[in-house]
């Protein structure tokens, strides 16, 4: 053996641009991940919040509007919550000692592919579908178009190749990390991760987020207490969809689809040619339509009713939309929003 | 210079060594000297432990000169000091 040796012997070829994908720990940990995550882990919850889609859960992501700083604090307490659980893990199963830096900054770090799944959530009409579906799935009439249909299915796609490749990093940097190996690091791994879905989901609950989105709550927690006048949890997302659907017709001019749903006594009493002229009227007073902001459902004297919030040129009206048993168009105001 | 051997070729147990000679006056010392455990570990391992006590047993160090992580240096380290105890282990059962 020669006495002295060549540092450039020991030097490893620098990464190459898939070991930078796929094995990115063996080359970068400590401090450096910590930034890289920490700014990946940011920029995810910012992205998120713009597209509508919130990060609440180690491995969660629901299509729900929160403010972004709940945005952030969500993402920030999944980060934290899987280093915590797998620090406590890798003490137990390691036979080595590491540092909790390394393990926290490459946890980090392991969460940038969640930035792809907020970017795909950010196509148009993007949210509108996935809102579309579940009524569509429990039988309601939704109007999708193909165009819609092949977005969705490249924003999941891309979604689920996200989470598997975050997934897979969060592996990598506990098994760099802790040095645990072979079937022991897969299953204190997965063990962690089960752990570390509960802990933050706990934490969340405690800090007030909602982990359900409003518009997949059971419609039982609107029955429970009911009364006159109130605004309350959401009875329905078919419905919405449908009163939606409404207003979209309504700001389209199409007068005659829009009265297709109402029941025989509204229909007589608000034919298109009238519903025409009560929607111009409007218009006249609010300025032109621009978009909807909001929804929000009640039960109201036994009637199921959805409060559709749109923006006007000079300012917000609502459409009270009022539907029967049958789910017809019993009753329809343009009232200031709730 | 050429690579110490450390393992049997034929049976592939550990090699000791029979004979050994002075550069300088040409003495011969022939017995049964056992490698001691660091010589019987290869090449790369035996460069990674020079380089290590070179930088002072610093593990930062090593990263920055071997171009990876931190976790990454004490992996290998811990690699190398399992590696040790082996041939130790296997050493004291040959002495039994």
């Amino acid at each position: 053996m020669s006495e002295t040796i060549n540092p450039e012997s020991l030097m490893e070829p620098g990464p190459r641009w898939w070991e930078w994908l796929f094995t990115p720990f063996h080359y970068v940990a400590g401090g450096t991940a910590l930034v890289i995550g920490v700014v990946a882990v940011l920029v995810a919850g910012w992205v998120g919040w713009l597209s509508g889609s919130v990060f609440d859960g180690v491995l969660g992501m629901h299509f729900q509007h929160l403010s972004l700083r709940t945005s952030l604090l969500a993402c920030g307490v999944d980060w934290l919550s899987l280093a915590l659980v797998l620090l406590v893990v890798g003490k137990l199963m390691s036979r080595t000692s590491f540092r909790a830096l390394d393990l926290f900054g490459t946890q980090a770090f392991a969460r940038w592919p969640l930035l792809l799944a907020a970017v795909a959530a950010l196509l148009p009409r993007f949210e509108q579908t996935t809102n579309a579906i579940l009524p569509m799935l429990r039988g309601a009439e939704v109007q999708l178009t193909a165009g819609d249909l092949v977005g969705l299915a490249v924003v999941m796609l891309v979604t689920i190749v996200a989470f598997v490749w975050t997934v897979a990093l969060m592996y990598q940097s506990y098994r760099v990390c802790c040095n645990v190996r072979g079937v022991a690091a897969v299953v204190s791994f997965v063990a962690g991760l089960l752990i570390a879905q509960v802990v933050s989901a706990v934490a969340l609950q405690a800090m007030g987020v909602p982990m359900v989105p409003a518009n997949l709550r059971r419609p039982a927690a609107v029955s429970a207490a009911p009364s006159a006048g109130q605004v309350t949890a959401p009875a329905s997302a078919a419905l919405t969809q449908q009163a939606d659907r409404l207003v979209d017709l309504l700001a389209k001019g199409d007068y005659h689809a829009a009265s297709q749903g109402f029941d025989p006594t509204m229909r007589a009493a608000l034919p298109a040619d009238k519903l025409k002229a009560a929607w111009e009227g409007l218009v006249a007073q609010s300025g032109p339509f621009q978009a909807r902001v909001a929804d929000r459902t009640a039960q109201e004297g036994g009637f199921e009713v959805v409060y559709v919030t749109c923006q006007f040129q000079r300012q917000r009206m609502a459409v009270k939309v009022v539907f029967d048993q049958s789910r017809q168009v019993s009753g329809l105001w343009f009232v200031p929003p709730p | 210079m050429k690579l110490l051997p450390h393992e049997c070729p034929s049976c592939g147990q550990r090699l000791a060594v029979k004979r050994l000679v002075c550069r300088g006056c040409g003495t011969e010392v022939e017995g049964l000297f056992d490698l001691p455990a660091l010589v019987s570990l290869n090449r790369a391992d035996q460069e990674f432990l020079l380089a290590f006590t070179k930088s002072s047993g610093s593990l930062k160090e090593m990263a920055r000169l071997l171009g990876v992580s931190y976790p990454t240096v004490r992996n290998r380290l811990d690699e190398i000091i399992a590696r040790l105890k082996q041939l130790e282990a296997a050493q004291e059962q040959a002495d039994v």
